[in-house]
């Protein structure tokens, strides 16, 4: 037979130890949980980088614009240029591709998917009424098509 | 005996009055019932309901401010003075729908003067009540001058602060918040003699509102006097010492050395908006170091720390020490700004919510035309250049300024590791010079989630140079493809 007295202070701690947990501030138990890693799916991925593209566009500073080309489609070798050089032919890129214009609006009207290429077909608005189309080939979140093409008349 | 007179005996049985409680009754019920009702009771002491909050909690409300433009100590405040439970985004957002406020309003009033006559004359006139200060907040929460009596104490003790308590941008800074070059959340390597002071140091910092700061306390204290002596604070000269001679080491008890100093520290952290090396230069020169300091770059730095001696201390006669702030900082080993969830927290809010990008906040580099810092540089810089906690030391944690997608992670000519996020509206925000990047392409990221290290690496796309330029973060923000100065939406950092 088990003592009584033993049963009752094994009663106690019980109570205590249940008493502590419904005290414990929930919010530190966070402590040991690690969120997981979220990335955006491939066509997600594409559909990002024509919106960043077409944010990069619209204003007046392209050099972020630049990154989201794959280098081996840039009609230049960016690696060895100054910041200086760096500037000027993100501003010539971006000013060509608007054909000197204020852009008002980038609308992408049409998307076709071709071997895992994702190929925009997108509307540049101008300030001046007059429009642009351009076709955007995106792979694996990168722009893949020559910047020839985008920067012609 | 008689029982009923003997209301503490022990023996069979105790008297209380008409109530006769029997021997196993106090042994066994009394201590289940002092478990179960006093244990909880332990706990709430941590009450999430009960300033300072958690990091944690902190994001909830600095979440839920950024949501609903509800200005985030009006939150804070309306929450602690009404007790409205646990500290949950749905319980927050609930808060914000009752303030439906603008940031002034026009009132009618009377304005009564008396003529020649002596008879009084009233006419009616329009003001424009602005919300600043306490007496609005109170006014905008409707409350009766009871509950504004608790606002102004909760506020006065530093329980919950502000800067600012106008509506639109959320600015703000909080104690026990990392600002400047050292966080609150290290340890103080102190003697024993300090460490025996530990709990009295406690209980004047909980009390005056800045528990945070105990081991920075504990670090001055091993500065000032190894914990020796009557007056282990040094703090006989302060203001704050109503009872002994304002001589050095005038104090003759050391709890009241303690509580003077408490008191003097919690005054030069707030005159140094908790900017700590300047707080505790602070409280070896004086208050008005920290309003000079104000004038002169915003920081404690050795030079304007000496300069201050040279320019304003000689002139009573006084050196001071300038390199006090650094001694006291030797005695302490800063564990940077955890958060709940054991990460680096982002320190200084700006507008919107967003958050400043890492824990310094020294500018070596402002926003728009300069001086080309090279051959080939750019002479427009269309962000800012933020130094290391540690000048010239890479590593400092480096956390996205706001919700968004990586759009870019890797390298970029002229500087070394890239990270561009998205944030949507048009919102974007570049990371360069990183000595590391800990996110990829695509991955979407969390305010405050440490996306890189502080470093200096440059060189091309395809090659990263290390210490290609000095340690720092150059941090852009853009809006609509432009770029925009970053100060514009941090105005608390300068």
């Amino acid at each position: 037979m088990i003592n009584k007295k033993i049963l009752f202070g094994i009663a106690i701690v019980f109570v205590g130890i249940l008493s502590m947990l419904f005290s414990i501030d929930t919010s530190k138990i966070e402590l040991t949980t690690k969120e997981k890693e979220k990335f955006l799916t491939i066509p997600e991925q594409n559909e990002q980088t024509v919106k960043s593209f077409l944010t990069e566009l619209m204003g007046n500073d392209y050099e972020l614009l630049i990154y989201l080309f794959d280098s081996k489609k840039l009609n230049k070798s960016i690696d060895e240029m100054s910041e200086q050089e760096l500037k000027q032919y993100a501003q010539e890129i971006g000013k060509k591709i608007k054909g000197n214009k204020t852009m008002v609006r980038g609308q992408v009207s049409f998307v076709k998917n071709i071997n895992d290429v994702y190929r925009y077909t997108i509307l540049l608005s101008f300030s001046d009424g007059s429009q642009k189309q351009i076709q955007l080939d995106v792979k694996n979140g990168v722009i893949i098509t020559p910047i020839e093409q985008l920067t012609k008349p | 005996m008689n029982r009923q007179q003997s209301p503490n005996y022990s023996g069979q049985l105790i008297a209380t009055g008409r109530f006769f409680l029997k021997k196993k009754v106090v042994l066994y019920v009394l201590p289940i019932l002092f478990i179960i009702f006093l244990l909880p009771m332990c706990g709430m002491m941590n009450d999430p309901t009960m300033p300072p909050y958690s990091s944690k909690q902190i994001n909830i409300f600095m979440e839920v401010s950024s949501e609903t433009n509800v200005p985030l100590v009006d939150l804070m405040v309306y929450h602690f003075v009404n007790q409205q439970g646990e500290v949950s985004k749905s319980n927050i957002l609930a808060i914000a729908k009752k303030f439906k406020y603008q940031n002034s309003y026009e009132e009618e009033y009377q304005e009564c003067r008396k003529d020649n006559q002596g008879k009084e004359i009233c006419e009616k006139k329009t003001r424009t009540i602005t919300y600043e200060g306490i007496y609005s907040l109170a006014e905008r929460l409707r409350l009766d001058g009871k509950d504004e009596d608790t606002i102004r104490k909760a506020l006065e003790l530093q329980q919950i602060w502000s800067m600012r308590l106008g509506g639109g941008t959320n600015v703000g800074l909080l104690p026990g918040m990392c600002v400047g070059d050292v966080s609150p959340n290290g340890k103080a390597k102190v003697n024993s003699l300090v460490q025996s002071y530990d709990s009295i140091i406690r209980k004047y910092a909980r009390e005056f509102g800045v528990e945070p700061y105990v081991e920075v306390m504990k670090a001055i204290m091993m500065a000032e006097s190894g914990g020796k002596g009557s007056d282990p604070f040094q703090s006989s000269e302060s203001g704050y010492n109503k009872k002994y001679p304002r001589v050095p080491g005038g104090i003759k008890d050391p709890e009241y050395s303690i509580y003077v100093g408490v008191l003097t520290f919690r005054e030069a952290l707030q005159r140094a908006n908790y900017d700590i090396l300047t707080a505790i230069q602070t409280y070896n020169f004086g208050p008005y170091f920290a309003d000079w300091i104000k004038q002169h770059g915003g920081k404690y730095t050795l030079e304007l720390a000496k300069q201050y001696s040279r320019e304003v201390l000689s002139k009573y006669g006084m050196t001071g020490t300038p390199d006090h702030a650094l001694k006291v900082i030797s005695y302490y080993e800063d564990a940077g700004c955890q958060t709940a969830s054991g990460s680096v927290s982002p320190s200084v809010i700006g507008a919107n919510g967003w958050v400043w990008p890492t824990k310094s906040t020294r500018i070596t580099s402002y926003f728009g035309p300069r001086k080309a810092p090279c051959s080939g540089c750019s002479t427009y810089h269309p962000a800012v250049d933020i130094g290391a906690t540690n000048p010239g030391v890479p590593g400092d944690p480096v956390w996205a300024m706001a919700d968004g997608v990586v759009t870019y992670s890797g390298l970029i000519t002229n500087g070394g590791n890239a990270v561009f996020i998205d944030h949507g509206n048009g919102v974007v925000s570049r990371y360069i010079h990183l000595e590391e990047r800990l996110v990829k392409n695509g991955q979407v990221v969390k305010k405050g989630q440490i996306i890189g290290k502080m470093g200096g690496t440059g060189g091309t796309r395809t090659k990263l140079v290390r210490n290609a330029y000095p340690v720092h973060l150059d941090f852009q923000i853009k809006i609509n493809g432009n770029p925009v100065d970053p100060l514009t939406y941090f105005p608390n950092v300068r």
